[in-house]
């Protein structure tokens, strides 16, 4: 058979695809039966780790311009979710690190960026990125880790919890509050006097059990004078903008976890014969996989559309990563929960189907919506950025170019990270829901994508004109179901964009748009959605041709390792 | 910006909330904390990175209480820069 092409933005996704090897073989590098034996022991997967080293995962962390392979987070993203489908935990590790890395990246000094670049290059460091501490919660103002002036450079005193790699990172980049106000600093704890900085022991959880989650306690730990990252007074600024480029990832990580609960629950129910056939026959069965599968569909395209709006409409993902990390996390769980309806008593198994690596993933994804800014925390930024855009309309000039956000044929720009553009809130517009959104009844591309996707594009307008007209009344919306309405305008208008701008690079069985359709339905009807056969044999069909061709569930086709 | 008395501060700081509150600057009262103006922790922090781009002013939010007015942020401005 012809080798499918690959997008130039999934090529290293796809090296390291085959590097890793098929998860399902137990002699595979990275097998679902290791991940899960570790699991098991609340032991990090060390070999797994290591495999990622040998493999040059971390270069993929380090921008090119100082010396590693990072361009595009577009990129990292299909990397991201080709790791995340054999474990979270892994992800984890890697993009707590990410998250200590980039505002080196972007505000750090060159002696800061060197001291990192060579860590990650060198050895596969981890890094930690100290921002939550027992009392503060999601409350950065309510911070009370100190750094006070001493001796030309600082003593930092305090204690961070919950954080990602604590015992076994490298560097570490700490919001600290000091004169002028909450800053960064990046400290190596390796050139610390002993005694102070003491490791927390490791924090037990529901998921992610070989995760290193932890904390430190910083007892008069003196600092250098250069150990300040960026602009003292800043760090508030800085942590928010940093966080726009790891919740968008964390789309990945969620879309990976549910790319494999849905291809054991579809091959599980495909095999299993209950009264007499495959129980995938059964209407209800088949009804929670295919919805599973356009779930996937959208969270792909709104988290794709956002990593690639992190380089080509930055001003915009103050609003777009948060309503990613808002959705994708959502969907994702929800295929995995119906995933395990489909699966009963084996989604409840500690063995059995894929060594039971089934009631891990359920388990590991649930962190998702957690870290990172819960759900209610993602909320809370939509609507006061929607207020926002309600009081004062666009402040900024520029548009964004939806024909090049959308075009999936060409890859996003590489990241440089001395001039981000990103801004902490005031994103100055939503064009993809203005687009699609603010328009009369009734145009050519509702033609094009048929009846079905023609009615739920009409529901779907209605409710954007409520929800205007709801947001216009109310200056502060404290109501958060208006910024969840905006989410669900949001996804609609992703779906509709990738359609109609990528179609000559999706999957033959996409361009049709009968998963458009499908999409839309869902998203505007919910569960009431209608149900036929039309458009849901053709969709089905090819979910099947995916799982029996060894590819990602995606809008482009993905080979993965066999 | 560093030269500026107190009313002009106040001034030119009305007129940068003005512009995120979707108010004229007449209408902003520089006695009235901000969050009754209509102002948030996430807004208020994006406004200080403007406020600073276009005039100089480096205000922080160290402690948003949504207390803090105006005339109270231009006039501790004023005090450390004395200091």
């Amino acid at each position: 058979m012809e080798l499918i092409s690959v997008l130039p933005a999934h090529a290293p996704a796809r090296d390291l695809e085959r590097v890793l090897g098929d998860p399902f073989d137990p002699e595979a590098p990275i097998s679902f039966r290791s991940l899960v034996r570790h699991d098991e022991r609340e032991e990090p997967p060390s070999e797994a780790f290591e495999k990622l080293r040998a493999g040059g995962v971390h270069a993929q962390l380090v921008p090119r311009a100082m010396g590693g392979r990072l361009t595009s987070f577009e990129e990292l993203l299909a990397l991201v979710r080709v790791l995340s489908r054999r474990d979270l935990v892994l992800t984890t590790g890697l993009g707590s690190t990410m998250l200590a890395a980039i505002p080196v990246w972007a505000w750090g000094n060159d002696d800061q960026r060197r001291q990192v670049a060579h860590m990650l290059l060198g050895a596969g460091a981890f890094g930690s990125f100290a921002v939550s501490e027992r009392e503060a919660g999601s409350d950065f103002l309510a911070t009370t880790t100190r750094a006070e002036a001493a001796g030309g450079g600082y003593l930092l005193t305090g204690e961070k919890w919950l954080i990602g790699n604590a015992s076994r990172c490298s560097f570490i980049v700490a919001l600290v509050r000091m004169q002028p106000a909450l800053s960064l600093l990046f400290i190596r704890p390796d050139q610390l006097p002993a005694g102070t900085l003491r490791r927390l022991p490791k924090i037990r959880t529901l998921g992610l059990r070989g995760h290193d989650m932890g904390g430190m306690s910083f007892e008069d730990c003196p600092l250098p004078a250069s150990a300040l990252l960026g602009r003292a007074g800043r760090g508030m600024e800085m942590a928010l903008t940093t966080l726009q480029y790891t919740r968008t990832m964390i789309g990945g990580m969620a879309l990976g976890a549910a790319d494999t609960a849905l291809r054991l629950a579809l091959g599980w129910g495909r095999d299993r014969r209950l009264y007499g056939k495959p129980i995938v026959d059964i209407p209800a069965v088949r009804s929670l996989l295919l919805g599973s599968f356009i779930d996937i569909l959208i969270a792909e395209c709104v988290t794709t559309i956002t990593a690639r709006a992190l380089t080509l409409a930055p001003r915009r993902t103050s609003l777009w990563a948060a309503v990613t990390k808002y959705l994708v996390p959502n969907l994702s769980e929800r295929v995995v929960r119906d995933s395990s309806v489909v699966l009963s008593a084996r989604s409840y198994l500690r063995e059995g189907i894929a060594d039971g690596i089934f009631q891990k993933i359920a388990r590991d994804v649930a962190i998702t919506s957690i870290f990172e800014g819960t759900q209610l925390v993602q909320l809370s930024m939509i609507a006061s950025q929607l207020a926002q855009l309600m009081r004062v309309g666009r402040r900024d000039g520029e548009r964004v170019d939806l024909d090049r956000l959308c075009d999936l044929g060409t890859p996003a720009p590489a990241w440089d990270p001395s001039s981000t553009g990103l801004r902490v809130a005031d994103p100055g517009g939503d064009e993809l829901v203005e687009r699609w959104f603010a328009r009369p009844d009734s145009s050519e591309e509702d033609v094009e994508a048929g009846p079905r996707a023609a009615d739920a594009l009409r529901s779907l307008r209605d409710q954007a004109t409520a929800l205007r007209r709801t947001l216009a009344k109310i200056p502060t919306p404290n109501d958060l179901s208006l910024a969840r309405r905006h989410c669900v305008l949001h996804a609609a208008a992703c779906c509709l964009e990738v359609w109609r701008t990528s179609r000559y690079v999706l999957a033959p069985e996409a361009a049709g748009g009968e998963w458009l359709a499908l999409s839309l339905e869902r998203l505007a009807f919910g569960d009431s959605a209608p149900a036929g056969a039309d458009l849901e044999g053709t969709v089905c069909a090819w979910m099947y041709g995916q799982l029996d061709r060894g590819e990602l569930f995606s809008i482009i086709p993905f080979e993965l390792a066999e | 910006m560093n030269r500026s008395t107190l009313p002009e501060l106040i001034a030119e700081l009305q007129k940068a909330f003005a512009g995120f509150l979707g108010m004229d600057p007449a209408e902003v009262n520089p006695d009235m904390s901000i969050k009754e103006l209509g102002m948030d922790s996430l807004t208020a922090v994006e406004l200080a990175i403007e406020i600073e781009e276009r005039l100089g002013v480096s205000l922080f939010l160290n402690d948003f209480t949504g207390r803090e007015t105006i005339a109270g942020l231009a006039a501790s401005f004023l005090a450390e820069r004395v200091a």
